[in-house]
């Protein structure tokens, strides 16, 4: 009959690693690997220059000198749609991150589930707050400092908690003691060693890359000949640039000093690996030495081919990013797990509406901004 | 059950889910009805000898519109995502995985429609009025392409129709019974939205004459569209499966109180708000200078009560289920739960998120009900187990566990009978009871005895009636072992 005896057995728990979903990868998963690199380095590229924006409008706000009122107005002007951008190129990475790595990704974000939704009223007060600062900046005078400020701070606290989010993903081991101590998804990942050098290592390259951004806007503003304000932008760009630069080697150093001596052996294995980490290195290099070419010069050409190098350095960036993330994985999952069960007609249905979509945005901006453009022309 | 559940004290999961859904699909069938809403306005203005006065209303109309869809909608509509990973992990691994594409085709629509309403706005100035026209519908026409794309999978976790997890078709999933009922009805709601909208920034408009036509063309949107929801509603009605429509009705299943009342609510909430709009349009229209903007916002804020019954009823209806006949909203599998023999075994073996040592069965039972119940109810906060345990003792607990199902709300336990009792040791101790599990199952295993004995009795024709209810039920018991030695001697 009954056994009450069981009520004291002691339940080995099975792994808490998830299992595969039933439905499986719907297209092979390099390829949505790479869909994911693409998207996410957009993501990122993004996220630099609106993050870096927000700070270098500060420094120059803090400053107060009325002659870079201008390179204000521009960074201040471009905080709402550069967030927009943000948000949207960071579903696709968001949806791929699901399917490739969903039994990680679920469960850490669960873990630290009442940090993570926190995400949303952040999002919702940085953009408002970046709309507020626009749409008032002419009819109130005062007040902007901390409003960029607040919405900056909700914006590194987003970054942050998707850090800890991405590092506890990799770590299962900690899950279940996080979760018993934990339910209420009250944890973050702030025992992760390489948790600050990573967060800074995504972060400090956002002045470089918006310094890249005014020196850019700076060239646009030599084609409008409107040359006094074009060297001005010029010549505040490329003294950020290096900035940035030298702070993420910083962070590298530091990261590479705290990562677990089998990543890092991983790392300079000479391995694929290997590759990507000297060919980012080399593209933002180039990316500065462009961008010191570009400062010298009107036309617009240098300024673009440096951003193409730093979005080709942050692209390097993120894929090695994601052979680290199978490394420390290893042990317990890898893509092959998953079964494969193709959706190619989908597959296709999506790229062509990737194409169509693309298309048209093209068409329809070849035939605005030539208007916008004559307007701002002097 | 392969994801921990967030368990989240006063609200609990779902509760987050709901509100951020709420507030994202009002915005949203706002973003797209006001969309469409543009896109005639411009082309109206256009044909109006005040068409440039018009034009200045209009460029309120787009300002607000634009940060409050991108800021309020678009964030919303992210928060969805955030909130339902965390509710339920599993059936948004499933939906993610089937219709993957899908969703990326949607997010091309969405990148589109976000620069094509840049290009319109920030063009404002320098774009030709052709131009402004062509964008304006562009958007109206994308954004309800990105409706058509996220129609399909809403639809699919209410009635996947054909779709099964053995010969998952996605069309047959995307595609399914309530697709097009649900379409048409969204994008009716849609325009009456757009309208309201209008109506809020028309009300602020300086010039009598032009503020008339102004909020006679929103009317002409409003009107027909909260005439004709009700018959696309019934539509869909008919498509629901059984057990959603019959939650509805609040028939056939026989639970009291709170849930039936609060499902009808929403219903009634739906339908009051649409005929409180319409008699309220048919007033502004007759008399469109009277309109205060207290009032507009009044009558755009009674839409917003509309639909979001309307979206709870919906989140209702889909009880117990994340994906209806498929998958439980506690990560239960449907085709899992039909094998009797699964069922039973003790949970903790086959779950994965709980501690290696549980020492005791009061533990036991607070990872029960976290890993079973917490997805849909609270301790003490939204749907709290408290209240709804009040009347619990014991043995009782370890019954109801058997047929919670029944009530067509709730998924079956999951577990061995040591579960249940375990689980009911917990429960009682949030009251301040103390039951212990093994107590529970020696009194439950008495009273079965006693039951035994009483159906031996009765076969062999005695009268049952010889147990006082009063005795507690192991005493019963060995009263009623005594009866019957002595009744074979
Ligand atoms: C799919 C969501 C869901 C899950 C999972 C769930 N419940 Fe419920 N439960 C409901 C709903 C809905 C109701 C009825 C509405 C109400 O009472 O507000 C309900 C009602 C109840 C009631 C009151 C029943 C009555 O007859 O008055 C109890 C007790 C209860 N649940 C206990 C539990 C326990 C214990 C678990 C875990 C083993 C659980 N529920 C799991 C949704 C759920
Ligand atoms: C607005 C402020 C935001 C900032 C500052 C930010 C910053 C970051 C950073 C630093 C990372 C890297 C994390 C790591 O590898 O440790 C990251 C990853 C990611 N971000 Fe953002 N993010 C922001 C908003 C968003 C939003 C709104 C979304 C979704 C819509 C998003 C989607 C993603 C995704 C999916 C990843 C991980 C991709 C992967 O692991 O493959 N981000 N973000």
């Amino acid at each position: 009959m009954i056994n009450a005896s069981l009520l004291n057995d002691i339940f080995t728990a099975a792994a808490p690693m998830p299992g595969v979903d039933p439905l499986g990868y719907g297209i092979p998963p390099l390829l949505f690997q790479l869909l994911s690199y693409l998207t996410f380095s957009m993501h990122i590229t993004a996220m630099n220059f609106t993050v870096g924006g927000a700070i270098l409008f500060l420094w120059l706000h803090l400053r107060r000198n009325d002659a870079t009122l201008p390179i204000r107005r521009y960074l201040g002007g471009g905080l709402p749609l550069g967030m927009s951008y943000v948000v949207t190129l960071g579903i696709p990475p968001l949806l791929f991150v699901q399917v490739l790595y969903g039994q990680q990704f679920y469960s850490s974000s669960i873990l630290i589930g009442s940090f993570w939704i926190l995400i949303i009223p952040l999002l919702i007060t940085a953009y408002g707050l970046f709309y507020l600062h626009k749409l008032t900046r002419d009819s109130r005078r005062s007040g902007h400092g901390a409003i960029i400020f607040i919405g900056l701070v909700a914006m590194l606290l987003i970054g942050f908690f998707y850090v800890n989010n991405i590092t506890l993903s990799m770590t299962p081991e900690k899950w279940l003691d996080m979760y018993a101590a934990k339910p209420d998804g009250l944890s973050l990942n702030l025992s992760e060693p390489t948790l600050f050098p990573r967060f800074l290592l995504f972060i400090t390259p956002a002045i470089a890359v918006s310094g890249l951004g005014i020196i850019l806007a700076g060239s646009f503003l030599s084609r409008w000949g409107r040359e006094a304000e074009a060297s001005l932008f010029r010549s505040f760009g490329v003294r950020a640039v290096p900035v940035g630069f030298v702070l993420q080697a910083v962070c590298a150093l530091w990261i590479i000093a705290v990562l677990p001596e089998n990543i890092s052996a991983f790392v300079f294995a000479g391995n694929s690996a290997t590759v990507l980490l000297v060919a980012g290195i080399i593209l933002a290099a180039l990316a500065a030495i462009l961008a010191l070419i570009a400062a010298g010069s009107k036309r617009v050409l240098p300024a673009l081919l440096s951003l193409i190098m730093a979005f080709a350095a942050i692209f390097c960036h993120a894929a090695l990013r994601d052979m680290v993330r199978l490394q420390y994985l290893a042990p317990v999952f890898d893509l092959s797990q998953v079964p494969v069960k193709t959706q190619w007609g989908m597959f296709g249905i999506f790229v062509a509406t990737l194409l169509l979509g693309l298309a048209l945005l093209i068409v329809l901006m070849l035939r605005v901004f030539p208007g916008m453009a004559s307007a701002a022309r002097k | 059950m392969n994801y921990p559940l967030w368990d989240l004290a006063f609200s609990g999961s779902g509760l987050i889910v709901a509100i951020i859904a709420t507030i994202h699909v009002f915005i949203s069938h706002f973003a797209i009805g006001g969309g469409i809403f543009l896109w005639l306005a411009e082309w109206w203005s256009g044909k109006q000898p005040e068409g440039a006065e018009i034009r200045k209303w209009l460029h309120k109309y787009a300002t607000f519109f634009l940060v409050y869809t991108t800021v309020f909608g678009a964030m919303t509509g992210v928060g969805i995502w955030f909130s339902i990973q965390l509710a339920s992990a599993e059936g948004t691994s499933l939906l993610i995985h089937q219709f993957v594409f899908v969703w990326a085709s949607e997010w091309v629509l969405f990148l589109a429609e976000l620069t094509v309403l840049y290009l319109y706005y920030y063009g404002w100035k320098t774009n030709s009025p052709r131009m402004q026209l062509w964008l304006a519908g562009l958007y109206a026409l994308i954004s309800w392409g990105s409706l058509f794309a996220i129609n399909g999978i809403l639809t699919f976790m209410l009635t996947p129709g054909n779709w099964t997890l053995e010969n998952p078709d996605i069309a047959a999933g995307f595609f399914n019974p309530g697709f097009w009922p649900s379409l048409f009805i969204r994008t009716l709601i849609m325009i009456l939205l757009g309208g309201l909208g209008g109506l809020v920034i028309a009300s602020r408009i300086p010039v009598e004459e032009l503020k008339e036509k102004t909020v006679r063309f929103c009317i002409r949107f409003v009107i027909p569209a909260a005439l004709l929801a009700p018959f696309f509603a019934v539509w869909y009605w008919s498509v629901l499966p059984d057990s959603a429509a019959k939650l509805i009705e609040g028939g056939a299943v026989g639970v009291g109180g709170g849930r039936m009342e609060a499902i009808t609510t929403y219903f009634i909430t739906a339908i009051v708000a649409g005929a409180m709009i319409v008699v309220a349009s048919t007033v502004v229209y007759l008399r469109p200078k009277a309109l205060t903007f207290m009032t507009a916002v009044a009558i755009f804020l009674i839409g917003m009560t509309g639909v979001t019954g309307a979206e709870f009823m919906r989140e209702m209806a889909r009880k117990p289920y994340v994906i209806h006949g498929v998958l439980y909203s506690n990560a239960l599998w449907k085709h899992k739960a039909a094998d009797a023999d699964y069922m039973a075994k003790p949970y903790l073996e086959k779950s994965r998120w709980h501690p290696a040592e549980i020492p005791s069965s009061l533990e036991r039972g607070e990872w029960l009900f976290r890993l079973q119940c917490i997805s849909c109810h609270t301790r003490d906060g939204y749907r709290a187990i408290i209240p709804r345990t009040a009347a619990w003792n014991g043995d009782f607990g370890v019954k109801w566990f058997e047929r919670m199902h029944e009530q067509g709300v709730m998924p079956p336990f999951e577990g061995s009978l040591d579960d249940r009792a375990a689980l009911t040791e917990y429960l009682l101790s949030l009251h301040g009871k103390k039951e212990n599990a093994v107590d529970i199952l020696k009194k439950l295993e008495a009273g079965l005895e006693a039951e035994k004995i009483k159906m031996i009795l009765q076969e062999a024709g005695r009268a049952p009636d010889a147990l006082p209810p009063e005795i507690p039920a192991d005493e019963a018991a060995a009263d009623a072992a005594e009866d019957e030695k002595e009744a074979l001697k």
